[in-house]
């Protein structure tokens, strides 16, 4: 016979406590007694357990079992929150064996997952995490094996202790159980991070956040901060598409977050000042996507002297045309986010910029223009006074931009039109920088300043070329640009100095074939200058060889530094050859009776 | 990165306990520390020795003064910080190992702030007439992210702001300044030989500005549960600024951080019932914490991709730590044998910011 309503009653009201005990009230335990509710708890669930195997055994043995399950379930959670970890192993292993039979079963299968979830917990603070992948992943087969067979909302655990008319809903035993699923997804996806499957580990922080969405409730601005960061990731892996997906996602989520009602004013402002710095951290996370993109079209349509190849670009034009019936069923296995609901919003962002490679300027440029927009509302935010690093990281981000449409312009004039942007963005915050306080920054900066000056040096002159003779005035344009050019190669340079002002004997790894670069740069510079004067081309030709001297020397000195400055090597070392008998001829020139 | 460990005396309450020593100090730079769990049953680890050896640039016991400590890890810092470069000394450790007694001192034993300000101020009074010097200094607590002005705590949470000439600057902290100049050093010296210029009306000496510190240490936030704890989770920042103008040359600014951090120890401590935690792979439950789970995914740390801000603490440090900069640690760890797991989490992570390289 069962026990007697009221005893029931009784019983299930200790269970209660028992849990609000270890869930709710343990948290301000204080810091000298931190487990001190759950002990509290843990007494309880004792008594509940004796008072159950009081009951009698019969026609209710099963429903005995699964409460039973119940108990030892908590019993194990309780002691492993209480890093008595054999003890909680030991009854969760018991909840396991008295569900065994009936684990499929609607009111066992979510308290067995759970107790699976938890197996896995405790095996991972025991540092065995092959152990808890097998628990975690067992957990995910079952569940899928029972949405398979049965799919029908499961029990949720508590309601083994709760009278009748408490009993709850289909939608939310729905949605707990969804959420004891999605607590498993997560646990996998730290697991393979610890195991170094990274993919794998992706792809489960994806489906948390997915699932995130449709079943367990979520912060906007985080889960908006979260879906940003894992479309970094994608980045790095080429996976645009994803990456594009995720950012849309993140872009929509956030706008949801609106006013947060304060009740101070002071709180208000803060919050205010936090969404505005989360909106322009997921502006720069966009900047990424569009620069990487760019990038990486670039690297593919590149010849092996950094032009656009026309063949190559043919090719891939007509790869991607038959690749179009692949993507489409591609993206329909893909993992989407989205409750029916923002499906369309998140659709409609994507819409805005492609994520397959642009092949030719128009689609460059097109990429190049939503970059550029989000440059300017993350700059809204992060403005020099105030956010000096992040200000010049974005800076240096439009910068790229820029030079990665340069290469697909095909007009020179207009390839130099966009160095000149560079420039003018570049120059204006390194001038107010202070060296010794942003030491790399200001590295950066002289050294793209620098290759900036000398790539419009080198337009100019190709410019130049297509006309019969060079006139005075673009002649003085190339100097200025070279001198220019030279001029900040040079601080990178002195910036190598230790505080006596002498150049290291052995360079850094890190700055060695920079410096190596700007070295053999500023040696062609000094051979590219254009002057009447033979005294001074001659000037300008000795230093020239000294330049390359340095290289060869340096690098027969320290034989390691080879790799760095293989190609620049081999010119340089031709350049040695060739310069003094050059020399001497216009020397010749100059004294003829000498 | 130069790292030296000081152990401190056994405290009248480890004593009492009935705590025994068990981090010794072999020699100039190596410490001992061995393992007091008893366990009869643990065959395995019986036959191997329970001592563990740990080397650093230079170690200190309780036979260390605080004139040996500070002239053996701060003092080579003073001249570089005049010259025009950044250093920063920091003390780590669990709370009541001795990071303020380091930092601070008492009035009897002053520490290393004390020291290296009386140094900066000296080298003011010697100064010919053709450079004048500037110290200033601005003493901050960074605690749970907020900011605050331990010589002025009315102004409640301060912001930090990056400026292109300077550096990440404390917008609105108090900072106290003194010049040479030549009059005044032509004026029968005063002792500091500075011009004070401060909002405080009577001339600072030395001995007021080290009323300053640890009035501002008294002011560091105190919480109401660790009863016998003091500051535990608060950072104490001292920053001092010398500015340098030689005839003929420049401006030379050198900045030099103190800070004392709050302390390593763990929050919880358990009743001894099971294992105890350990660092590494363990899961963890909420879901708060899947955004570093995403975070790591991508763990190069590269320009290609957004890293997110940084505590406060590495905001405020980020230029003094990169480049042409001294960082030296001093950890701090108790002999007794009942802080044995303290300490030897404090010894291996001093041990491994030994390989921290401070490249550029």
């Amino acid at each position: 016979a069962a026990a007697a309503n009221g005893g029931w009653a009784a019983v299930c009201e200790k269970f209660r406590t028992a849990r609000t005990l270890s869930t709710v009230e343990s948290r301000k335990d204080p810091e000298t007694e931190p487990y001190r509710s759950k002990y509290s708890a843990r007494a309880l669930l004792q008594e509940v357990k004796q008072l159950l195997s009081a009951a009698e055994e019969g026609d209710e043995a099963r429903l005995l079992a699964v409460r039973r399950a119940v108990l030892e379930y908590e019993l194990g959670v309780n002691h492993t929150d209480t890093e008595e970890l054999s003890a909680g192993e030991e009854h969760l292993q018991r909840c396991t064996q008295l569900l065994e039979p009936h684990r499929l079963s609607p009111d066992c299968v979510s308290l067995y997952i759970q107790a699976q979830n938890n197996l896995g917990i405790l095996w991972s603070l025991r540092d065995e995490i092959k152990t808890a992948q097998t628990y975690l992943e067992s957990a995910e087969a079952l569940y899928n094996q029972y949405m398979k067979e049965d799919g029908n909302p499961p029990l949720d655990p508590s309601e083994h202790f709760m009278a009748e008319e408490e009993k709850i809903t289909d939608q939310e035993r729905s949605k707990r159980f969804e959420k004891a699923y999605t607590h498993t997804l997560y646990y996998l996806a730290q697991v393979y991070q610890h195991l170094d499957m990274i993919e794998k580990a992706a792809q489960y922080c994806h489906t948390t956040l997915k699932r995130q969405l449709e079943y367990c409730g979520y912060h906007p601005v985080e889960w908006a901060l979260n879906a940003a960061t894992l479309s970094q990731y994608y980045l790095s892996k080429q996976c645009f598409m994803e990456a594009r997906h995720c950012l849309a996602a993140a872009s929509v989520i956030f706008s949801q977050a609106g006013q947060v009602p304060s009740a101070e004013d002071n709180e208000m402002e803060q919050d205010q000042q936090d969404l505005r710095q989360r909106k322009a951290e997921i502006a720069r996370c966009w900047i990424k996507y569009c620069l990487n993109l760019l990038q990486s079209a670039r690297k593919l349509l590149e010849d092996n002297i950094g032009e656009l190849d026309p063949d190559r670009q043919l090719e891939l034009k007509a790869q991607r045309k038959k690749e179009e019936d692949e993507k489409e069923k591609g993206r329909k296995k893909a993992v989407l986010f989205g409750t029916s609901d923002i499906c369309d919003s998140v659709l409609a962002m994507e819409e805005k910029v492609s994520s397959v490679y642009p092949l030719d300027f128009q689609e460059a440029r097109e990429i190049f223009l939503v970059g550029q927009n989000y440059v300017l509302e993350a700059k809204e935010f992060f403005q020099v006074d105030g956010y000096v690093t992040d200000h010049i990281e974005i800076v240096q981000d439009h910068s790229a931009l820029f030079k990665v449409l340069a290469f697909f312009e095909e007009d020179y004039e207009r390839r130099c039109k966009m160095h000149k942007r560079r420039l003018d963005m570049l120059e204006s915050i390194y001038v107010d920088l202070n060296p010794q306080y942003y030491l790399l920054i200001s590295r950066q900066l002289q050294f793209e300043l620098a290759d900036t000056y000398y790539e419009m040096m080198d337009l100019k002159i190709a410019i130049g070329n297509r006309l019969e003779e060079l006139d005075s005035h673009t002649i003085k344009k190339i100097n200025s640009l070279a001198q220019l050019a030279i001029k900040y190669y040079e601080l990178f340079l002195d910036s190598l100095r230790n505080p006596d002002r002498v150049f290291p004997e052995q360079l850094e790894e890190d700055v060695l074939r920079p410096a190596m670069v700007a070295k053999f740069h500023i040696a062609r510079l000094y051979g590219k200058l254009i002057t009447s004067d033979s005294k001074k081309q001659l000037e300008n030709m000795q230093t020239s060889l000294e330049y390359y001297t340095f290289l060869v020397d340096y690098c027969e000195k320290y034989p390691d530094a080879v790799r760095a400055v293989e190609t620049e090597l081999e010119l340089s070392k031709e350049m040695v050859g060739l310069l003094p008998t050059r020399m001497e001829r216009l020397r010749a020139k100059l004294c003829p009776f000498i | 990165l130069q790292v030296a460990l000081r152990i401190r005396p056994m405290s009248a309450a480890e004593l009492a306990e009935g705590a025994k020593p068990i981090a010794h100090r072999m020699d100039e730079q190596v410490v001992v520390l061995r393992d007091p769990t008893e366990d009869p049953d643990d065959i395995l680890r019986a036959s191997h020795s329970r001592e563990k050896s740990y080397i650093f640039d230079v170690a200190f016991d309780s036979t260390a003064t605080q004139e040996t400590v500070y002239r053996a890890t701060t003092r080579g810092l003073v001249a570089g910080v005049i010259s025009g470069y950044n250093a920063t000394v920091f003390t780590y450790g669990p709370t009541g190992c001795g990071k303020t007694y380091t930092m601070l001192g008492t009035d009897g034993e002053p520490g290393i702030c004390t020291r290296t300000l009386g140094e900066l101020f000296q080298a003011i009074e010697d100064a010919s007439g053709d450079t004048e010097y500037e110290v200033s200094m601005s003493y901050l607590e960074i605690y749970n992210e907020m900011i605050r002005d331990l010589l002025n705590p009315s102004l409640g949470c301060l912001q930090l702001r990056e400026d292109a000439g300077g550096t990440v600057q404390v917008a609105g902290i108090t900072e106290i300044s003194a010049i040479s100049a030549e009059e005044v050093s032509q004026r029968a010296p005063m002792g500091c030989g500075g011009v004070w210029q401060t909002p405080l009306p009577d001339a600072a000496r030395p001995p007021q500005v080290m009323q300053l510190l640890a009035q501002g240490n008294r002011q560091r936030t105190q919480e109401p549960t660790a009863a016998n704890r003091t500051s535990s989770r608060s950072h104490a920042v001292l920053q001092v600024t010398v500015r340098q103008w030689h005839r003929g040359g420049g401006l030379r600014r050198g900045r030099l951080f103190m800070i004392d951090l709050a302390g390593s120890e763990r929050a919880a401590q358990t009743q001894n019932r099971g294992q105890r935690m350990k660092e590494g792979a363990h899961i963890n439950r909420s879901l708060l914490a899947l955004g570093n789970c995403i975070k790591a995914l991508s763990h190069r740390p590269s320009t290609k991709y957004i890293n997110y801000r940084d505590s406060k603490l590495t905001r405020l440090l980020k230029d003094s730590l990169g480049g042409n900069s001294h960082t030296v640690m001093i950890a701090h760890i108790s002999p007794a044998s009942t802080a044995f797991e303290e300490s030897r989490s404090t010894l291996a992570y001093a041990h491994r910011a030994k390989s921290i390289r401070t490249t550029v």
